[in-house]
This record gives structure tokens, sequence and C-alpha cells, in this order.
């Protein structure tokens, strides 16, 4: 059973379309990375998975029940971490644990909780005067009472310093550990990178990609591009020769001992095969992958500036 | 719960955890937060204080002047009725205040704020959060009444001052209720308007209409209607006693004197134009002079103005508010 399924699913706010016709489905089990530029309908998804807002068009469920008619029954097997929320100024720390421990009739030890997202020694204090990265770890720690089944979480680094997001991300692959499907927005490619099995990319309300990490690189860059240096300079000739007759390979050139390959990513051992059987050694050789961002950059538009640059 | 705690905080955890087991209590956690969170603001506080210091101010002040000492020297008696009698215009319009203070902010604020995304994220249905926040907003509205009922009683007990405890206790009962109806009144407004700014605005502009102008609209509809649709003077009456009873700072009012009066007729007619015309076109009695003061004696009231007819009137604002409030809140997005 898919964790989170989107059929169809259109939102619109007066004349504005958010959302248009969005199909996606998040496995159970896998951690998904929900990316795409501010704006790009993020937050108005998750909106319509919680039932925060109601989609004017198209269906949806979430771990198999209906996102608006089950929305509660839902909401009891789910973590959140909302974007944009406010934590009760008056009431401490333990406090708003203890009501979260309360409303999902679970028993967690609000001590443990408070314990494992750092904020232990202000546990008694009230949440208005907490920093705002201290309020993301407590949100963060009430989205992790009763062990849910999936966690929600909206822009999860937004307000944390670099330990935070760390601990955010050790946080996210923990709980994957334990079995829960977890899915998270951002916008910060890095973050998505680090801890993602399956990244989706959303703009202007379309998912324009949905795939793995390294699928997505690989579509958006296509190639991949490989420098082999030779052991002996005097072989390029012959290397060279033999690497562009591989099928997958649609660029070679030489500089000195160093070949520069352009091919598909999975035909860099066939390229260095090659190298070796045309009586070469090599000496070293290294890969660029397209980052992330460049990736990224691509799906949305921007290819010109950040495409890898290859050697002519 | 350990053994060695206190009885109290034993049978209140109890409690406690007998209403969080029970199958309808889903939103028992929100009313709970709810209370905890709304008890912490300085403001309900300072209002709260004023609103006891005025409430059982006509009971300290009789204490003070030594007034029941008076009337038993003169050989009269002077019972708490005395004192309801003072109190009654003080709670009919500033209750109404504290409550709509207390309630106002309960799901706006939070809409504004972004908190509600949290307390929506929980297993709760929207219908649970305006439930809880009803019941745990209330609570906090039952606190200057109690208090100030508590006070008041505190003063009048050792006085030379009779309590009635009947009269009493049912003022009590009519006094929480109305504090009650306009909690609910402002958390309806407060789940149906976008700010809690314009949920302010909206209640306090009703209840000022309700206190100030109220009073006008029944008379004035009465004569609208006999200078142009030519209605008998009775169906007049009617109109006037009707459109007056349905603003709940009236009902309660004509409760409670209903209550010191010992009379329902008594306490009705006086809130038409002609008291006398009512009491015997209306009703069809005969005005008496008694040593209380004129009553309409051989009258029967019709049940449209019957104690429990009123009681209803009363409860339709807490009614109303609360389901509109519940359709336009379910139907919204965030």
């Amino acid at each position: 059973m898919a964790a989170i399924e989107l059929d169809g699913v259109t939102k619109q706010f007066g004349n504005l379309t958010a959302l248009q016709g969005v199909d996606l489905t998040v496995e159970e089990g896998e951690i998904f990375g929900f990316l795409g530029p501010n704006g790009a309908g993020k937050s108005t998804t998750i909106n319509i998975l919680l039932d925060f807002v109601r989609a004017t068009d198209g269906s949806a469920t979430v771990l198999g029940h209906d996102i608006h008619d089950k929305s509660k029954a839902i909401r009891a097997r789910t973590g959140v971490l909302p974007e944009g929320y406010d934590v009760y100024d008056r009431l401490t720390g333990r406090q708003h644990l203890q009501f979260v421990v309360e409303s999902k009739g679970a028993d967690d030890d609000p001590d443990a909780l408070a314990e494992r997202v750092g904020i232990a020694d202000a546990i008694d204090r009230k949440a208005g005067g907490y920093s705002k990265g201290m309020q993301q770890r407590l949100v963060l720690a009430m989205a992790l009472v009763g062990e849910p089944d999936l966690l929600i979480l909206d822009e999860p680094t937004t307000g944390l310093d670099p330990n935070g997001a760390r601990l955010m991300r050790e946080l996210i692959r923990e709980e994957n550990e334990r079995g829960a499907t977890v899915f998270f927005s951002s916008h910060i490619l890095g973050q998505v990178e680090a801890v993602c099995d399956t990244v989706g990319i959303l703009q202007d309300g379309r998912l324009i990609a949905k795939d793995s990490v390294e699928g997505l690189r690989e579509a958006a860059a296509g190639d991949t591009v490989l420098r082999v240096t030779l052991a002996d300079a005097d072989g390029v000739a012959d290397a060279s020769a033999a690497v562009e007759g591989i099928d997958e390979v649609s660029a070679v050139t030489a500089d000195g001992a160093t070949l520069t390959v352009t091919c598909d990513g999975d035909a860099k051992m066939a390229v260095l095969n090659a190298v070796e059987e045309s009586g070469n050694e090599v000496a070293n050789f290294e890969t660029e992958e397209a980052s992330l961002d460049e990736v990224f950059a691509a799906y949305t538009g921007e290819q010109e500036q950040t495409q890898p640059e290859v050697d002519a | 719960m350990s053994a060695g705690e206190n009885p109290v905080t034993r049978l209140l955890g109890d409690v406690d955890t007998s209403i969080k087991n029970s199958e309808f209590a889903d939103w028992y956690p929100v009313s709970k937060k709810e209370f905890r969170d709304t008890v912490r603001s300085p403001w309900i506080w300072l209002l709260s204080f004023i609103f006891i210091v005025l409430f059982a101010l006509p009971a300290m002040l009789g204490l003070y002047f030594n007034i029941g000492q008076q009337f038993a020297d003169a050989g009269a008696s002077l019972t708490s009725d005395a004192y309801v009698q003072f109190a009654l215009p003080i709670a009919a319009p500033l209750l109404p205040a504290v409550a709509i203070v207390i309630g106002y902010a309960a799901i706006a604020r939070e809409s504004e704020r972004g908190s509600l995304k949290i307390l929506l994220s929980l297993p709760y249905t929207r219908g649970e959060i305006l439930a809880g926040k009803f019941v745990g907003r209330s609570a906090i509205t039952l606190i200057p009444v109690t208090v100030g009922l508590l006070t008041a009683l505190l003063v009048l007990v050792p006085s030379q001052i009779e309590v009635a405890w009947e009269t009493y206790l049912l003022f009590a009962l009519a006094t929480m209720a109305y504090g009650v109806v306009f909690t609910a009144f402002a958390i309806g407004l407060s789940a149906a308007l976008k700010t809690a700014r314009r949920t302010m605005a909206a209640s306090l502009g009703i209840y000022v209409y309700l206190q100030v102008f109220w009073s006008n609209l029944g008379p004035g509809l009465g004569r609208l209607l006999s200078d142009h649709a030519n209605i008998s003077q009775v169906t007049r009456l009617h109109v006037e006693l009707f459109v007056s009873l349905l603003s709940p700072i009236t009902a309660y009012q004509t409760l409670v004197q209903e209550l010191l009066q010992d009379s329902a007729i008594r306490s009705r007619i006086l809130l038409t134009s002609s008291p006398q015309a009512a009491c015997e076109e209306m009703l069809g009695g005969t005005i008496e002079m008694t040593q209380t003061g004129p009553q309409c004696a051989e009258a029967a009231l019709p049940p449209q103005y019957g104690t429990v007819a009123v009681v209803g009137y009363l409860l339709l604002w807490l009614v109303v508010p609360l389901v509109a409030g519940y359709f336009t809140f379910e139907g919204k997005d965030l």
C-alpha cells in the first residue's frame, strides 16, 4: 500500500491555481523529498494531505484513508511539523508535549522526547521564550509522539543552525529505520540529497519530475563527464580511438595525458576497460556528476547557466 | 498517582482519567490545553478581578453599613434577595464583556498566528476543537462568576442579612449560564470570522446593540406595525414582549426578576411599554394592589413567555453562534 497517493489534485485560490493535476505516489517506508522553489505549491500539497485546505479537484489517500473523510484517522498515525506554525507562548515545552501525548493517546515520556531533540534543559520554560530553532525542535519532538507511521515535515530545517539540521537528518533516518515513511519538503537541495530515497520536484503547481536521487541526476544532466589520466601520454591516441568506439560515449577530447570523455552514467566501466584494452594504464580518473542543484536548475528551466562545463 | 497524595488531587486525577477514557470526550485534552493557556492571560485576570469586586460590592457595602441590623432594628428582615436585586444590574452588562474577552480569540487568533496548524495536526475533527475550546473557555468564565458569588456569600453569611438559599442558588445558576452563553457567542464568532480583531469588533458591536438599542426595537417595531399595518393593541404588546425576550440580556434579567418577585407574569409585563394593558388585554388578568406593589392577578402566561421558553431564548444565543461557527470553520481553508 502506498503511504501517500495523490490523483489529479488541483487547488485553486480564487483565480490563482496553486496545484494543477498533481499525481504522486509515495511508497511505504521511503524517505521522500518534496522539492521545489518557494511558491511552487509544496505547502498547499501538504495542507491538502492534512485537510487544512480542501482540493478543488482530484482525490488523495494517506495511509490508505481518504484525506477528507478519514482525516482524523490519518492524523492519529501521522506526525506533523507544519510550516508557518506558532507555539503556545504561555505554555511550557513540557505542557506542549503532554498535550500531544494526551491527544494521541500515547504514553511517551516528555523528558525523553525533549532529550531526543536537544531541548531537555528548556522543557519547563515557556515556549514563548524559545528561539526559533528551539521552537522548531519542540514541534519536531511533538511530531515524534506516538511512533507515527508517517512523518510529514514541511521545510523542517527552517530556522535551524547546522547542528540542528544535522540532528534533523539523523532523526529522519532513525524514524525511517523504525519503519516510518517520511515525507518532507524543502527548497534546500543539500538536505534532500543527503537523506532521501526518492525526490519529487514541484514547480508552478505541477510535479515535473519524480525519481531516485541518482535517477534524477542522470535524467537531468544526461551525461557524465569522465576524466581519465593515463600513465603514459604516448598512448593517448590509441586510447582515444578505443573509447570513441563505445556506443554510449558521445564525445572524447585529449589533452596531454588526459582524456575527457562524455558518456552515459552507466558506461563508466566500459570506458575504463576500453582504455586498458588499448594497452594503456590508467593513472587516475575522476567523474563529474551533476549536483542536485544543477538537476533542480535544469528541471526548473535555468539550464543554461548551471550546466556543468565540458572541455571543448 | 501515588497513594501519598492528598485526596483532592487524587479525586481530580481520577476524574481526569475517567473523562479521558470516555468514548465521547476526544475533545477533552483540547479543553484542558485551552484552560491552561487562557488562564495565564493577564488581561483576563484583570477583567475578572474588576468583575468580582463590582459584583460583590453591594454585599460588602451592606455589611459595612450594617444594613441588615438597621432593618432588624426597624422590625423588618432583609434577605439576600436585596443583594441580588443590586447585583443583577451589575452582572447583566458586565458579565457579557468579560465573557467576550475570554472567548473572542479562541479560534481566530490561533488561525492568524499559526498555532491552529499545530492543533489541527493532531487527531481532532474541527467540531472537537470547537467543543474543547467551548468547554475550556467556559470554565475560565465560570471562575470570576463563582468567585464573585462566593465572595458575596461570604460577606452575607456573617452579616445580619439572611440568605434566601433557593433564590441565591438559582441566581447563581442563571448567572453561570449567562456567562457561558456569551462565551459561546464569542467563540462561535471567532470560528466564523477571519481575524481576532474582527471577532472582537463584531461581538462587542452586537453586545452594545443588545445593551443599548435592543430595548427600543420591540416598541419601535410595535409602533411601526400599528401605524402602517394597523395591528391591534394586543398584537402590538405581543410584538414588544416577544422581541425584547429575544435579547439574551433581557432574558437573563427577566428570569432573575422572576425569582426575586416570585412571579413570571409580573417580570414579563414590566418589559412592555404598558404593563397594565399587557396584564389586562394581553393576558386577561386584572391589576391588583398588594403589599409588594401592583400584581397581575388571574392571568395566564402563554407558553412562549413561560420560564422554559425564556431559558430557550437565552440558550439560542449559545447554540446558534456555535452551530454557525462550526459550519463556517468546517468549510474553511486554513
